[in-house]
């Protein structure tokens, strides 16, 4: 029993203490230019920190717009880049023809889902041909590197054979001499590709650029594929080791090439094949 | 202090209200050493005295000298703060065989050591609160413990001198 009145003896004599510091305390800061100064700024401190968490949070729930919106950007300046590049070419032409400026133009569209460990990988994108996307385009990633060929549309998806199947061959140039070749990949690693049927005559050296021909018209010319990694001469042919621009295992935005020419491009060809 | 002689409790809040304000209210030795001798009024309350009469009385005469120094609340936190550690300093110091229950804080009546040390810490506990909320800032911790040493081993003279210097009066 009279452990519990000391107990409460100490306990009443805490709580005074507590109040008359707590109060002391409050006329320190309140009443001191300097202490009230540095600890209202502190304070401030504290807020701008919760409203920076906040702003965090906040910004995380948006990133899906901002995603969306900085690709949606993207495709518009790499549009207006393509056509730069081909009002370029114009200037060099006698006869000028404002249809090339516009030649391509580009998709934005989502990878929902993606393989790379098979030998014949596809991925799929979120447009289909409500969007414009026909089978036979291009699609280049958002590092701008080549990513493979549409393959199949429905109206809301497309399947897209990448670079990483063993079915899919891609007509590619070194920037060093336009040397003319193919990228071809069998399976295994998915940064690395190779280039196949290089004349042995050209000189090509590691660190070479390969770009796209702009001969199959699914691409324009220039579209980078890869850098040369490494060239091993076996007596009969070049082993050309590349290493691929774009990174397949982490893929989410990509660029869905329209050419608008392709079709005049394939019905010539056609009649010059039948007329043979 | 004799315990319960309201007289020498009045006598002793004027002797050192009117030394700190008065005498010691602009000394600052070598621009370090403070002497804040007021605090003495708390030290030298009788054993017996309960915290929460002791803590009320340390908050007014805290507002008291915070009055006087523009320091709004500073002193007052300091002495409640020295007010409510007091009883567990003593408990710590606790002679063998205790305390008399007439026991009266003075070096005649404790002894010279024991005053210095029961004396030395609360002082000490004292400044160092004290300048800490002055600079309001434990960066300058260096200058905190600078001044808060010279300042106790300022206050402290001037506690003993105090104690030999009524030594007499107290024994007629």
């Amino acid at each position: 029993m009279q452990s519990l009145f000391e107990f409460f003896y100490r306990f009443r004599s805490l709580i005074l203490f507590l109040v008359l510091e707590i109060f002391c305390g409050w006329m320190v800061v309140r009443f001191n230019t300097y202490q009230s100064s540095s600890f209202f700024n502190s304070s401030n401190v504290l807020t701008g920190a919760v409203l920076q968490t906040k702003d965090n949070v906040n910004y995380y729930f948006k990133l899906r717009s901002v995603n969306n919106d900085l690709a949606e950007e993207n495709t518009r300046l790499r549009q207006q880049l393509q056509q730069a590049s081909q009002r370029k070419l114009l200037s060099d032409e006698k006869v000028a023809d404002t249809a090339r400026i516009y030649q391509y133009s580009y998709v934005t569209a989502k990878v929902v889902s993606n393989s790379t460990n098979k030998l014949s990988n596809y991925f799929t994108l979120d447009k289909g041909t409500q969007d414009g996307i026909k089978p036979g385009m291009g699609v280049v990633s958002t590092k701008g590197g080549v990513a493979g060929r549409v393959k199949n549309c429905s109206s809301h998806y497309s399947t897209v054979l990448s670079i990483l199947n063993d079915k899919n061959t891609i007509d590619a140039r070194v920037t060093r001499g336009n040397v003319a070749g193919y990228i071809e990949w069998k399976g295994g690693n998915p940064i690395e590709a190779e280039l196949i049927n290089v004349a042995k005559h050209h000189k090509i050296f590691e660190g070479d650029t390969i770009v796209t021909s702009g001969s199959s018209g699914n691409f324009p010319y220039g579209v980078i594929i890869g850098t040369i990694k490494s060239i091993v001469d076996d007596g009969k042919k070049y082993n050309i080791k590349v290493k691929l621009t774009t990174d397949f295992t982490a893929m989410s935005f990509v660029y869905v090439i329209n050419n608008k020419m392709e079709g005049e491009k394939e019905t010539l060809e056609e009649k010059s094949l039948k007329n043979k | 202090m004799r315990p319960g002689n309201i007289i020498s409790y009045i006598l002793y809040f004027i002797l050192f209200f009117v030394l700190q304000v008065i005498l010691f209210r602009n000394i600052a030795l070598f621009g370090y050493a403070l002497c804040f001798i007021y605090i003495g009024y708390i030290i030298l309350f009788p054993i017996t005295t309960k915290p929460v009469p002791l803590m009320l009385i340390a908050v007014s005469f805290g507002l008291l000298m915070d009055s006087f120094f523009d320091t709004a609340g500073m002193n007052a936190f300091v002495c409640v703060f020295i007010a409510y550690i007091r009883p567990y300093i003593l408990k710590v110091l606790t002679p063998a065989g205790g305390y008399d229950a007439t026991a009266e804080i003075s070096v005649s009546y404790m002894g010279f050591v024991w005053f210095i040390k029961y004396a030395a810490l609360l002082i000490f506990i004292h400044h160092f609160i004290f300048f800490t909320l002055e600079a309001w800032n434990l960066g300058n911790i260096v200058t905190i413990l600078i001044r808060t040493i010279f300042s106790t081993i300022f206050t402290l003279f001037v506690l003993v001198l105090l104690q030999y210097f009524f030594k007499r009066s107290d024994n007629y």
